[in-house]
């Protein structure tokens, strides 16, 4: 019995010598070491690298399943109004129109954003043109940007900041827009299980739809609440519909992901600027590059100086905000 | 030959002056100041046609007189070399001169479009008012290829400013955001998950139990 044990016992060690040694042979040396490499943070950080290809496959499929679900919604269009109605024809042109681009980020740009305090009025324009560009669901009240109104005294305190006014621009008070301030050290991307999430080498922090499996870790790490989970499918009318998508962006999200703001990757990739600075009224809002010395953005920090909101989180974000050169316009009465 | 010449002269003269007089016709109602000025017993920097109604005694431009925007006599040019009658409601952009003389510093902020509203052009560009969320207007932009885009400074100064009185006017807030709605009921998830656990064990017993029972029969 005790013999029969050794027996088996050196047969298998016979085995896996034989076995590392095939391999030890067959396998590259510089493949093994690999293996044994911890993972580097900047690898972790920003996908330089990252293959695009598979992306681009992704688009095409969902821009092919778009279409298919526009069309659906067109024809219940043009059924109900009838098929010569203004709505008909627009609904389907928009169809047609659908791109969903994998556009991946440019070599040596690092995107910005700075927001004037002085100027802002609080009037909340931003946050609605954000809704309506990035085809958030209507159901679900989803808005990635807030407007806080807070106090202008000599700490001001967020905590005691309104969301809900409804009156604009008080005297004494700073509207202070936050979004998903994309920062350098995001602890949404650190603690992500699946990696679903992560922060491009532009800067900008994206989310994976089909990767995302839903669990809100990365929501309860965001120091600024800059997340949202969406509960239910998001319902968007086609006739409301964004043609100009972008897979890792504003493609109508499936239900139960995480989504937040993407400074408009589907615009400021291809040389736009996003939304929220298009639509401002009062032109509070900057965009640019930071590693180009002409950009606005370098302008804004080096004339009037940036601060960023919980700095002492480390997050280290790239949503400024500054005090500009103009007169407050809080001096003004309130508009309601 | 004397006489000859004299007559091209007096008719090229002719010529010359019922071009200007076209060119000035617009003007002409307005011009002499003494017209309304002495009709309306005016003085100083007070006017009342329509034309007139600026009071540069307050506002914003407080201290400023016409002349230091408008030249003289005819008003009708401004200092950067625009001339209004002629710009009549064109590109409000080639105004902004007019402003970048004194405003200097504003100015290159604009341009580098840090000052003002900026937008996005591409190629074949449509622009369409589509009324969402909360009925709340955006303009979309229609684009034929959305990988070229660029940006520029969307409005002249006078767009958003009065040059009279450049202060800017806030607009009013949009509603708050409303509340989300509440996710889903603890209890109907729990329920659901055990329901779900329990018919995947029924599917994974059952055949078991249905192939014993058919064994069992088959023994007998």
């Amino acid at each position: 019995m005790v013999d029969e044990t050794r027996r088996n016992l050196i047969k298998a060690g016979v085995v896996a010598v034989v076995g590392s040694a095939i391999g030890f042979i067959a396998v590259k040396r510089e493949k093994l070491m690999e293996l044994l490499k911890p993972v580097d943070k900047v690898e972790l950080l920003s996908a330089i690298d990252r293959e695009y290809s598979v992306y681009a496959e992704r688009a095409k499929k969902k821009e092919a399943e778009l279409k298919r679900w526009c069309m659906e919604e067109a024809a219940k269009l043009c059924r109900e109004r009838g098929e010569e109605s203004v709505e008909c024809v627009e609904a389907k042109r928009r169809c047609d129109a659908i791109q969903v681009k994998a556009t991946g980020p440019r070599k040596g740009v690092r995107f910005a954003m700075a927001i004037d305090l002085n100027k802002c009025i609080g009037c909340r324009r931003c946050a609605y043109a954000c809704v309506m560009e990035n085809n958030q669901g209507r159901n679900l009240n989803i808005e990635w940007i807030k407007v806080l109104g807070v106090e202008r005294k000599e700490f001001p305190e967020i905590l005691g900041s309104q969301l809900d006014y409804e009156m604009a621009p008080l005297p004494d008070t700073v509207y202070i827009p936050i979004s998903c301030m994309h920062c350098e050290n995001p602890p949404c991307v650190m603690v992500c299980p699946v990696r679903a999430t992560w922060k491009e080498s532009d800067g900008i922090v994206v989310v994976d739809y089909d990767r995302c499996i839903g669990c809100r870790y990365c929501i309860a790490a965001c120091p600024y609440g800059a997340r949202y989970f969406n509960w239910a499918k998001p319902v968007v009318p086609v006739l409301e519909l964004n043609p100009n998508m972008h897979i890792l962006g504003n493609v109508p999200r499936v239900p139960h992901v995480v989504e937040k703001c993407t400074f408009c990757i589907q615009r400021t990739r291809d040389g736009g600027v996003p939304a929220c600075v298009e639509v401002c009224p009062v032109g509070a809002r900057v965009f640019g590059d930071l590693n180009d010395p002409n950009s606005p953005i370098r302008r804004v920090i080096e004339r009037y100086g940036v601060y960023t909101l919980k700095s002492e989180a480390g997050t280290n974000p790239r949503l400024f905000y500054f005090f500009g050169p103009s007169k407050p316009v809080h001096k003004q009465e309130g508009r309601r | 030959m004397r006489m000859i010449m004299l007559v091209m002269l007096a008719i090229l003269g002719l010529i010359s002056a019922s071009a200007a007089a076209v060119a000035v016709a617009e003007e002409e109602e307005l011009y002499p100041c003494e017209k309304c000025h002495l009709k309306l017993k005016l003085t100083g920097m007070k006017k009342a046609s329509v034309y007139h109604a600026v009071n540069l005694t307050i506002g914003a431009h407080k201290g400023l007189v016409c002349a230091d925007c408008h030249v003289p006599p005819t008003m009708s040019e401004l200092v950067g070399g625009v001339n209004i009658v002629s710009f009549y409601k064109g590109d409000y952009k080639e105004l902004n001169v007019v402003c970048a003389g004194c405003h200097e510093k504003t100015y290159r902020d604009y341009v580098n479009l840090v000052h003002g509203n900026k937008t996005i052009v591409c190629e074949g560009e449509v622009k369409v008012l589509v009324k969402g969320y909360k009925n709340v207007s955006y303009w979309l932009h229609l684009c034929q290829d959305y990988t070229s885009l660029s940006v520029v400074p969307a409005k002249g100064c006078v767009e958003c400013h009065t040059p009279h009185n450049p202060h800017y006017k806030p607009l009013a807030p949009l509603p708050p955001p409303s509340r989300r709605p509440p996710p889903p009921d603890q209890s109907v998830i729990a329920y659901t998950t055990l329901g779900v656990i329990i018919s995947s064990l029924m599917l994974i017993v059952v055949p078991f139990v249905v192939e014993l029972e058919k064994g069992g029969r088959r023994g007998r």
